[in-house]
């Protein structure tokens, strides 16, 4: 292994959280304070040290407002990372790479939105105006012919991989009805003692052939931070420390955001691939290394094409993996133990970076035995990113 | 059809000459002068060897679905809750999206022939929509 390696370097020891839901009532601005000070007392640490700040290029609260507004004193390291929930684990990389360089002593990453009450992203991009720049031409290709809604980019992958692979939209239903059957168990998320069954996900309406309903994830409002610092200082806080053992971002294979339809074989995620191969060699470890998971689930399909790209089955086999209930709590890879952003909260994926931490420490509400290392995946379709924790460095 | 418009079209300097040929009845694909490969959607330069010495070619129109979409929701006029939306591919190779008009639903799966319908869905939009290859 290389010597130049952020591997067990740094470590997350402080996550937060407001509610999650529909309506929070609060700005934006609010939602992000609220999430990193509570991150920060997690963590034990005064916020006036963080001295380094990431998040998502679609959140809408800037980085010096939050540093200011939480009494920070010098703010040496501020980046936003693109591509929507794409950048999820984005973030966590630049924290791992300031602090693991001596250029920041105490990052601070956060996604805050009223996504579901000020701006939903579901509704589609059919009244963008026109414009010459690369993203309003790109958006060309597909808006005018009413392929305007994220679902929409989505099934059309989804179609040619259960095409390809003989899967059919049962196996998307088993990823739905799995992620609720998780957050059946956790307070805090909006689907709190709401499990479905595989019935309920058949019946729900078209929202774009072969998506349904309940094949998209939902919509909220909410917050939600990390702390990271060295993984000396890790050790002298009050949590376990979650040791970022990986991190990395990828886009490859004739890239498009959402709508990577010119590539060789548009059923794959190759940048997920891609994002993996890095992740596992940064680490030392492999998928059998891993106990448990969060896999990002904006909408079904994607969950299946990421068990393949990240090792876990081989490819086209998510559907057998999915039928004999691996991803279950009984199985051998649980995944989503929050609930994911089909049953928790929409929170772009830094949610689900938050459960990986938890599993970590012994704390999920689905608590996995023996838990080493947590897989972490963000948003696809688009350039994406992921995030290998362990429990010891 | 609906007079509700469609999404308006961003174009620039490296897309405009595709817009402009549907506007001659033309479907157009880049072509690159230098190691004779086609890409799209168009740059402003060849992925496959960065020059800059681009051109186009006249497409044939025909091609196959390598995959679609029935868009349910969010559907507002002129799109009708419904309709297929394919990823054709075409003989030359390239890939595009089209709105799939003028077909049965058992017209619509992976692997049928298709062929370009030139639409001029308004005064402003002109767009390479699809149907079946025999209508
Ligand atoms: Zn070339």
């Amino acid at each position: 292994m290389s010597k130049r390696t952020i591997s067990g370097k740094s470590a997350i020891v402080g996550i937060g959280a407001t509610e999650f839901s529909k309506r929070s009532g609060r700005s934006e601005m609010r939602l992000a304070v609220e999430a990193v000070l509570a991150a920060c007392a997690d963590a034990g640490i005064d916020p006036s040290e963080v001295d380094g700040i990431s998040t998502y290029t679609m959140d809408n609260n800037p980085e010096m407002e939050v540093h200011r507004l939480i009494g920070g004193k010098a703010l040496k390291m501020f980046s936003r990372i693109d591509y929507g929930g794409g950048a999820a684990c984005g973030p966590l990389l630049q924290a791992a790479m300031a602090v693991a360089t001596g250029i920041c002593e105490c990052v601070v990453v956060y996604r805050a939105m009223n996504e579901r009450s000020e701006y939903r992203f579901g509704t589609g991009v059919a009244d963008r105006g026109a414009d010459p720049t690369y993203e309003t031409a790109a958006f060309g290709w597909h808006s005018p012919h009413g392929l305007i809604t994220p679902a929409s980019w989505v099934a059309m992958s989804a179609a040619a991989y259960l095409h390809k692979n003989g899967a059919t939209t049962e196996d998307l239903g088993r990823v739905s009805v799995g992620g609720r059957s998780m957050a059946a168990n956790n307070p805090n998320a909006w689907f709190y003692q709401q499990p479905i069954s595989l019935e309920d996900h058949q019946n729900s309406r078209w929202i774009c052939e072969p998506l349904r309903l309940l094949d998209c994830c939902q919509e909220s409002d909410g917050a939600v931070a990390c702390v990271v610092v060295s993984d000396e200082r890790a050790k002298e806080l009050r949590h376990k420390p979650a040791y970022i053992r990986g991190a990395a971002q990828g886009s490859c294979d004739d890239q498009q955001s959402m709508t990577s339809y010119y590539r060789d074989d548009i059923s794959r995620l190759t940048e997920c691939g891609l994002v993996a191969e890095q992740l596992y060699r940064q680490a030392g470890v492999g998928p059998n290394d891993i106990q448990t998971a969060v896999i990002y689930d904006h909408f079904t399909p994607y969950v299946m094409t990421q068990l393949e790209e990240y090792g876990f089955c081989q490819r086209g086999e998510a559907k057998d993996f999915l039928r004999s209930g691996e991803h279950l709590l009984t199985g051998s890879l649980p995944i989503n133990t929050h609930g994911g952003q089909l049953g928790e909260a929409y929170i772009h994926g830094m949610n689900g970076v938050a459960e990986g931490v938890r599993q970590i420490r012994g704390q999920s509400v689905n608590q996995v035995d023996n838990v080493q290392h947590v897989l972490v995946t963000a948003g696809t379709g688009v350039p994406t990113s992921g995030l290998l924790l362990g429990a010891e460095n | 059809m609906s007079n509700a418009l469609r999404p308006r079209i961003g174009v620039n300097k490296d897309t405009q000459f595709f817009w402009d040929g549907l506007k001659q009845g033309k479907l157009l694909i880049q072509h690159c002068k230098d190691c004779d490969q086609l890409q799209h959607p168009p740059g402003p330069c060849c992925k496959h060897c960065q020059s800059f010495e681009l051109d186009a070619i006249e497409s044939t129109g025909r091609g196959t679905i390598h995959s679609f979409v029935r868009m349910h929701h969010p559907v507002a006029p002129p799109f009708e809750a419904g309709h297929p939306i394919v990823l054709v591919e075409l003989e030359e190779g390239t890939r595009l999206i089209a709105d799939f008009i003028n077909s049965k639903p058992e017209q619509v799966f992976i692997g049928a022939a298709v062929k370009v319908a030139i639409t001029d869905c308004d005064d402003e939009v002109t767009l390479a929509l699809f149907e079946p290859a025999s209508i």
